[in-house]
């Protein structure tokens, strides 16, 4: 009986790691733009866990954010200690325990990378900039896109997003992003409200 | 009419630098001490555990932020890796008996000037030159200051009562280059460095 159920265990775990190719795409993007249209507001904690190969370690991090349309963003760790990013269409600040710093996103190129892919990111609309070739899979519990980066210079320091979704498409569920040297960083959304009410003045530090 | 006062602030520099030499220099020697574990407390755990610190670094007007992981990762191999709040790894430096090579360098941040700075300091920070060599152990009624030269570098390092390094300053001929303060067991540490390239890293032991 024990070999029975440790059996149903072991292909119930694999099942459902186990992940098949999409057959309807054109679907599933219709729905995953429909749900970006739908979203106006997304809160949430998450978990961040970086695994650096080399050393066969993890460093892991919490937080909490809260993103509000058409491009405002507050990205806030709590462990292991405090550090905020503000996003306000075109403002960026940068806030640690000794130094608060403002940048204007369009005299930095970098910081508007990462304003990019981090909107796009919680948005689930990174697919939609023709930056990376595109794979759909699913199993019983995710859709899971696989996002390969075209463009040389973001494939020297990015070699896949896999961006997951739940079946009801409502938003991101998991992140992760693999660099070239099979280091990887996952996001997990935890407690996520859809379209709450939020006050537009936590985008901005003082 | 601005030259005058610049020229004036240098030289008093100079002097100042040329002064704190000269007061550990002259302090006299008792020994010669080779310095391994026992004396010198080093701050990547031999067992093959990490330690982990909070890292703040300014140079050439950059501020960067983020995440330092020392880690053993096997008999010969050391590493320091730092990784920014957001999980970008942005270097990862190999250490290798007394020499220390950046293994891999974020691009935008790959520029010789920064990387050489990075490397020279945390090399100091690491204390990497002390072990396996014969130092000499300065007295005097005031203070104990181990002394190690290597050319024109002249390194200084005061120990606390368990062997943790305090202070280090490192001086090119008699002029300072950085000065670095150890709080407890390597609880915190900061360096600045003086000179052309201004640097200051701030090092927070994040406990787990």
């Amino acid at each position: 009986m024990q070999r029975i159920l440790i059996l149903i265990f072991i292909s119930h775990f694999c099942f459902s790691q186990n992940f098949k190719a999409v057959k309807d795409t054109a679907a599933l993007k219709q729905r995953i733009e429909a749900m970006s249209k739908s979203v106006n507001s997304i809160e949430s904690d998450f978990t961040q866990e970086k695994n650096l190969s080399i050393l066969s370690e993890k460093v892991n991090s919490k937080g909490h954010f809260i993103f509000k349309k058409e491009n405002k963003l507050r990205w806030e760790y709590f462990t292991p200690y405090k550090y905020l990013i503000v996003i306000n269409n075109d403002k960026i600040w940068i806030k640690d325990d000794k130094k608060t710093s403002k940048f204007d996103m369009n005299s930095n190129r970098v910081f508007k990378e990462i304003n990019d892919i981090m909107i796009s990111c919680v948005q689930g609309t990174i697919f939609k900039a023709g930056k990376f070739a595109i794979t759909y899979f699913e199993n019983e519990k995710f859709y899971k896109l696989e996002l390969a980066p075209l463009q040389k210079n973001m494939k020297e320091s990015l070699k896949k997003i896999n961006m997951y979704f739940d079946k009801n498409v409502t938003s991101v569920s998991k992140l992760d992003m693999i660099e070239p040297n099979e280091d990887y960083t996952t996001l997990e959304f935890v407690n996520k409200k859809i379209n709450a009410s939020v006050a537009d003045n936590i985008f901005s530090v003082k | 009419m601005l030259r005058w006062p610049i020229i004036f602030l240098a030289l008093s520099s100079l002097l100042l630098s040329g002064c704190a030499y000269n007061k550990l220099a002259k302090i006299p020697k008792q020994a010669n001490l080779n310095i391994d574990q026992n004396k010198l407390k080093p701050l990547i755990p031999a067992d093959g555990s990490s330690v982990k610190y909070k890292a703040t670094i300014d140079v050439l007007s950059n501020h960067f932020t983020g995440l330092i992981v020392l880690k053993k990762t096997d008999e010969n191999t050391k590493h320091l890796v730092f990784v920014t709040e957001l999980g970008i790894r942005m270097f990862d430096f190999e250490m290798r008996g007394d020499s220390i090579i950046p293994a891999f360098v974020f691009e935008p941040l790959n520029k010789p000037l920064l990387v050489n700075a990075l490397v020279r300091n945390f090399k100091n920070i690491l204390l990497i030159d002390w072990f396996n060599k014969n130092a000499e152990l300065l007295k005097n009624k005031d203070k104990e200051v181990l002394h190690l030269s290597n050319k024109a570098q002249h390194l200084f390092l005061t120990r606390n009562e368990n062997y943790f390094a305090a202070e280090q300053n490192v001086f090119y001929k008699t002029k300072k280059e950085s000065k670095t303060i150890y709080t407890g067991e390597y609880a915190k540490i900061n360096l600045k460095q003086f000179g052309v390239v201004k640097l200051f890293i701030a090092l927070e032991k994040i406990i787990e």
